[in-house]
């Protein structure tokens, strides 16, 4: 089978080849390999590469899978499963097109009236999570049309919390 | 002694106290807010009292419900922890006046040393050195730049109350410093309801090496060896170790005897930490006292054997500090890392969620003071501590050897965590080297990188994990035999 599996900017092409239940061989660019392995738990697997023992932990989510080796995470996807089912996230470093909190939030301040012409990267609403603070900015200058948010309130991902009126000559 | 103690903290820290006063033989009483209902440290009591929403205002900052709480239950005393009314001289005395026990220094003690001034003057009455600064606070922003001339830039401004970095700034040049004392104090204003800022020399590069002490309502008072603490990001510690790479013996006894003398002169009864900064030159200056526990304490427990809530619910019964400063002596090196829910990748940013799965290290010399669990959803109203990971080992570079290896074998998967940072940083020339300034992870791990040597590693466990079926049918327990025991098969049968 040929996997072709993107960690952070990389991505490589590698087959794998099993020879029984517990043993496969794996080509990649990185050469030829001999694997043993077995699987202890859901989240944690045994593997011996060409004679040196691993363990790797598991978590799947979506096509992605969070492994730990040596303490360390990656975050491996599948190009292939990604391209069919659309599960591909936002590339890094995008600015987001929307002004919603990146995780449970709580509204510390409003910054913004509807009304408001608002230039990018314009500080709009700060909120707070776990003890800390961040200010979600305007993602394009514009007018602010609606605000979801009030002092105090309790927010969610996804959730819209100012609407802003794109200008057409930015 | 006390028969039955109330926590007025979750977390981590409420599961180690109750484990003390378990070992005590004295009954535990948890609280918990709507967020916390499953959290560990209600599974870790003897009983659980729900005190109102996730907003902190409305649980753990609630003096009313928490009182209420320790008359219902019967308790007799309680420990705040660290953070919330930890430090809250009202609340200290709520409980007095309740006829309950508060197990921490009496309420005026908390009072006077949580306001920066009053305990800057106190301790420069008392003989102990403090940072060149301003006396009192500044009430015109305007005619603050002679007072700055005087005390010479780079400055520090720093609000009177409160802590944890906010209402402080840098100064380094005297056109930001109305701005810079403006912006702090509307700051702590906001935090901590009240704005009142002071200025003082800023030394950089410096240590942060504070000294554990205990103090009984007698007026015995000794001190329990220093802990270093300049490893922070955002003005928050990560990495804390004992003793420092900078101590030594005429050192440490200059600025225990230094410490005795801040608790003192402020009066101080029960445990409390006495915060110096020690300068590029090793003259050191009080900072400030934390009137409570601190998060790093179980350093000092590794090195000295002595379990400090133990002497913590003791003094408070008004017992007799049992050690003289004779009795302290600290043993190897000891070393704790702060495992956040946060991400190291994204400026620390807190990473809350559910643990899908873990496990925690072990073996030698390890201790992890840990606060959840496989499945526990970690809460996002909260401080995002996860656990304290604390390694022994006998000296300086066998702690470090053991910490990395303790944090390889800590798996944590559904949030993400600070492991791999740290391992970096334990790993790192400076800090083996001892050059811990609290400007290391700036100076040295600013463009910091997540390690990728054991990359095709990972692209093989995925393909691996793809190879093995995962079994949804596992009814023994045990996962990996996938033919069953004899003892599985055998049937009942009798001898």
């Amino acid at each position: 089978m040929n996997y072709q599996l993107k960690i952070d900017d990389t991505v490589a092409s590698l087959e794998i080849q099993a020879l029984d239940n517990c043993s496969a061989d794996i080509v990649s660019d990185s050469g030829n390999i001999h694997v043993t392995y077995s699987r202890i738990s859901e989240n944690q697997i045994y593997i011996s590469c060409n004679g040196e023992g691993r363990n790797a932990y598991i978590h799947r989510s979506n096509g992605t899978k969070t492994i730990i080796i040596d303490g360390v995470p990656y975050y491996v996807e599948d190009v292939d499963k990604l391209t069919q089912g659309g599960n591909r996230k936002k590339a890094p470093g995008n600015t987001p097109q929307e002004v919603t909190p990146p995780m449970p939030s709580i509204v510390v301040k409003v910054m913004v009236q509807t009304g408001d012409e608002v230039a990018m990267g314009q500080g709009l609403v700060v909120v707070s999570a776990m003890k800390m603070e961040t200010t979600l900015k305007a993602p394009y200058d514009g007018m602010v049309t609606g605000i979801h948010a009030e002092e105090g309130g309790k927010v969610m991902p996804g959730e819209i919390l100012v609407d802003i009126k794109k200008n057409e000559d930015a | 002694m006390f028969t039955k103690i109330l926590i007025a903290n979750r977390g981590e820290i409420a599961v180690r106290i109750m484990r003390t006063c378990r070992e005590m033989g004295i009954a535990t009483v948890a609280v918990y807010s709507d967020a916390d209902s499953r959290s560990l440290h209600v599974l870790s009591a003897d009983q659980a009292v729900h005190i109102g929403d996730a907003e902190p205002s409305k649980s753990y900052l609630d003096i009313d419900k928490i009182i209420d709480a320790a008359k219902s239950t019967g308790a007799e005393a309680i420990h705040p922890g660290y953070g919330f009314l930890a430090e809250n001289a009202v609340f200290a005395e709520r409980c007095e006046s309740s006829g309950l026990t508060f197990i921490g220094p009496p309420p005026q003690v908390i009072r006077d040393l949580g306001d920066k001034i009053t305990a800057r003057k106190i301790m420069t009455a008392g003989g102990v050195p403090v940072i060149p600064g301003t006396e009192e606070g500044i009430d015109d922003i305007s005619a603050v730049s002679a007072d700055a001339a005087k005390i010479g830039y780079p400055l520090l401004v720093k609000a009177a109350a409160g802590g944890g970095g906010k209402g402080m700034r840098v100064v380094y040049d005297p056109t930001d410093l109305e701005e810079a004392c403006a912006s702090a104090s509307r700051e702590a204003a906001g935090a901590f309801g009240n704005g009142t800022i002071f200025i003082e020399k800023y030394l950089s590069p410096s240590r942060h090496v504070e000294f554990q002490i205990l103090a009984d309502s007698f007026g015995n008072v000794i001190h329990l060896n220093e802990r270093e603490c300049s490893i922070q990001r955002r003005h928050q510690k990560i990495i804390e170790e004992t003793p420092s790479p900078v101590m030594t013996p005429e050192l440490r006894q200059k600025m225990g005897e230094a410490a005795v003398a801040a608790a003192r002169a402020s009066g101080y009864v029960n445990a409390g930490t006495v915060e110096f900064i020690v300068d590029s030159q090793g003259t050191f200056y009080f900072l400030e006292v934390n009137t409570r526990l601190q998060v790093e304490h179980p350093v000092t427990e590794m090195t000295t054997g002595i379990d400090l809530v133990r002497y913590q619910i003791s003094i408070a019964a008004g017992e007799k500090l049992s050690l003289v400063q004779k009795d302290i002596s600290a043993k190897g090196h000891a070393i704790e890392c702060r495992i956040y829910a946060e991400d190291p990748e994204q400026g620390f940013f807190p990473s809350p969620g559910i643990i899908h799965y873990m496990k925690e290290p072990s073996g030698p010399g390890i201790r992890n003071d840990c606060g959840v669990y496989t499945g526990f959803p970690v809460p996002f109203e909260y401080d995002p501590i996860v656990s304290k990971l604390v390694v022994h080992g006998n000296t300086r570079k066998d702690a470090i050897s053991r910490m990395i290896r303790a944090l390889q074998e800590y798996i944590i998967l559904g949030i993400k965590t600070p492991v791999p940072f740290l391992i970096d940083v334990l790993k790192s020339e400076p800090f083996v080297n001892g050059e811990t300034y609290t400007d290391f992870i700036d100076t040295h791990f600013s463009d910091w990188l997540m390690d990728r040597k054991n990359m095709h590693t990972a692209q093989i466990a995925f393909l691996v994990d793809d190879m093995l079926p995962l079994k949804k049918q596992v009814s023994h327990g045990d996962g990996i035999l996938s033919t069953p025991s004899p003892w599985q098969t055998l049937g009942n049968w009798r001898l």
